[in-house]
């Protein structure tokens, strides 16, 4: 206890510093941009701002990312409650009872409550992750290749499984990214793998996929439906973005169930916030004495699911830290980030790079409260910062994304791979086919193929090591468990769809 | 019928079947452990099958994905732009290039007047340029030719 307080307080000393404060602040600041501007998410918000970390610390670029991360939590109610179009999946849900408050001449008051309820989420889930993620760390720290190989498998069969409303199509999408990710130099052999142009020796760049899938693919996506957004100047006062203590007081049990739901669902892979905002407002409504106001302007209803959307991000990278498992694009994303710092992902991490850890952890409470203050007094510049970059979201969106993908090593051929990506992106978007199982793939199939060598080399070629090992053991039933439910459960779907009377 | 999405899958099926043979005469297994031409075999089989999978699924289905009618030149242009820009960068000079492009996107394809996307593009050139230059240090020119 003491010993994590302390490597906490180790991570606050290293933000302390005008750079790295400033560097979360820029970072909350465009993830709530961005978070607000339908179209752009998580994983786009931070495709975009990964180049800006290459010259950087790792502590200030993990900094600016998990800022990023959790200012994109923090945006997307806002185009939600003051126009009812959500800036993200999560924010559906705000949609229901925030929108209805504007209506009432209330848009003030619940852009404050669920600005309040969004950093009580994001506390509890940081709270969580900082206490149960070294305990976890010091369970699997024994682990060897086998049971590292097992893991990372079962990371990516639960994504592969659970993502879309197609196994074979997730599965193609997995497939595929590892062939991407197997591209180039094989440095044990030495032999060459699809290296058709000398560029390609060193393999593809995880970055320059994620810029073009997440980057240029969602942009083009949004040229072909021209989103457009009639958001009016805001003229709330300060005042009523702050609740009173009754109304504090009204909402402060359904942020906390919220918030214990958001963690939880946060933690399990391929679930995150969306399926976590549905769950707490389905929760709060049967809970509520007088259920029919919700989907009128119920507080509770909007304080809840926004309390469960932030909690997640704290539940998310609890698997991601002590497993190296991540369970949504935006942590595939910062798995490969991890990697791009040279960091090793997996139960040593919180070992071999703790420090960087426990600064990401501290990063992650700063931005939260950053947000809050931002998001209860800056409301106006927000909203008349998206109506500028709205109008020119997609150019602007290009160009950035062309110059981050040459920022990554001075290379154009980068820059043209990016924009192939791009196109891939968008039209694995348009035949709904998964990017989340691409992306991991693609960041983890190196590590993977490494381990599996490893183990083995251990059985000196025998397969078996890998069901003779009790927790490599455990790992394969969860592994046929999660295939089980993944085919199960998407039949299960498919009927009830087919079949509304019956469902 | 080839719709969208088969094509798709048949292009993806036969990229696959195009790099199988490299993959296949890559080393299957070295002393005790596999080779580097066992993953990749195993990744392209499976590529080919999920795809025929999906083709196989979809052979009763009339509905395809479709790009909304007036979508398509934007799109077009949208794409064919970005390659020039790329292009542009490359031999005139990234920051010069990028703001030609905003420019002319902003311009021409989103009709907006000439003064608000001169502004925009001197803007963003601008930022660009003292985000990745002077604070990243990324070495990039304004122009080639001065």
């Amino acid at each position: 206890m003491i010993e994590i307080l302390h490597d906490l307080w180790g991570g606050f000393l290293t933000n302390f510093t005008l750079y790295n404060l400033m560097v979360i602040f820029l970072g909350s600041m465009v993830g709530t941009v961005v978070g607000a501007l339908p179209g752009l998410g998580p994983s786009a918000g931070l495709a975009l701002m990964i180049p800006l970390t290459f010259t950087m610390e790792s502590s200030a670029g993990l900094a600016l990312l998990v800022g990023v991360y959790m200012g994109c939590m923090f945006g997307g109610r806002i185009t939600a409650i003051l126009i009812n179009t959500p800036g993200d999946a999560p924010a559906i849900v705000t949609c229901l009872d925030g929108y209805p408050l504007m209506q009432q001449g209330r848009g003030g008051f619940a852009l404050g409550i669920s600005a309040i309820s969004s950093f009580v989420g994001g506390l509890f889930g940081i709270i969580v992750l900082i206490f149960l993620a070294p305990t976890i760390a010091s369970l699997v720290i024994n682990f060897g290749a086998p049971e590292y190989f097992m893991l990372l498998l079962l990371g990516l069969c639960t994504i592969a499984l659970l993502a879309g409303d197609s196994v074979v199509k997730a599965l193609l999408m997995t497939v595929l990214g590892f062939v991407i990710g197997l591209v180039g130099c094989d440095f044990v052999s030495g032999y060459t793998r699809f290296c058709y142009t000398p560029e390609l020796l060193e393999g593809i760049d995880f970055v320059v996929v994620i810029m073009g899938m997440y980057g240029i693919g969602e942009v083009l996506h949004n040229v072909e439906h021209q989103v457009h957004l009639n958001l009016g100047k805001p003229n709330f006062k300060t005042s009523e973005y702050i609740p009173t203590a009754k109304e504090l007081k009204q909402v402060g049990m359904p942020m906390l169930r919220g918030s214990l739901i958001g963690t939880i669902i946060g933690i399990l892979p391929a679930a995150g916030g969306t399926i976590a905002t549905f769950l707490a407002y389905a929760t709060e409504k049967k809970c509520a004495k007088q259920p029919e106001r919700f989907g009128h302007g119920a507080p509770e209803g909007l304080a809840s699911p926004e309390a469960a959307n932030n909690a997640s991000v704290g539940g998310a990278l609890i698997p991601l830290i002590t497993m190296g498992i991540p369970g949504s694009g935006g942590t595939a994303i910062m798995l490969g980030v991890f990697i791009m710092f040279g960091m090793r992902p997996g139960p040593l991490l919180m070992t071999e790079s703790g420090e960087i850890v426990w600064a990401m952890i501290a990063a992650l409470a700063i931005a939260n409260f950053f947000l809050l203050i931002s998001n209860l007094l800056m409301i106006p510049l927000f909203v008349n910062t998206i109506r500028l970059v709205e109008k020119n979201l997609s150019v602007l969106v290009l160009a950035l994304c062309c110059v981050g993908a040459y920022a990554l090593n001075y290379s154009f051929f980068n820059v043209w791979l990016m924009l192939f990506f791009g196109f891939f992106g968008y039209m694995t978007k348009k035949f709904k086919l998964p990017t989340g199982p691409l992306i991991l793939s693609v960041v983890l199939a190196s590590s993977l193929e490494s381990y599996f060598r490893q183990s083995l080399m251990l059985s000196k070629g025998s397969y078996m090591i890998f069901l003779t090992r009790p927790v490599s053991l455990v790992i394969f039933v969860l592994i046929v468990g999660t295939f089980a439910y993944g085919i199960v459960s998407k039949q299960v779907k498919k009927r009830k769809q087919a079949d509304p009377a019956k469902a | 019928m080839l719709t969208m999405y088969r094509a798709f899958l048949v292009i993806m099926a036969v990229i696959a079947g195009l790099m199988m043979p490299e993959a296949l005469a890559l080393p299957k297994d070295a002393q005790y452990t596999i080779g580097p031409g066992f993953l990749p075999s195993i990744m392209l089989g499976a590529t080919i099958v999920a795809c025929l999978i999906l083709l196989a699924l979809d052979i009763r289905s009339k509905t395809d994905a479709k790009i909304e009618g007036n979508a398509v030149p934007r799109l077009v242009l949208y794409v064919i732009s970005t390659a020039l820009l790329i292009f542009a960068m490359e031999h005139v000079g990234i920051i010069l290039s990028v703001i030609v492009y905003i420019f002319c996107v902003i311009f021409f394809i989103e009709k907006n007047s000439a003064l608000s996307a001169a502004k925009v593009a001197l803007v963003t050139g601008t930022g660009i340029y003292l985000i990745f230059h002077t604070w990243l240090q990324v070495p990039m020119s304004i122009c080639n030719f001065f």
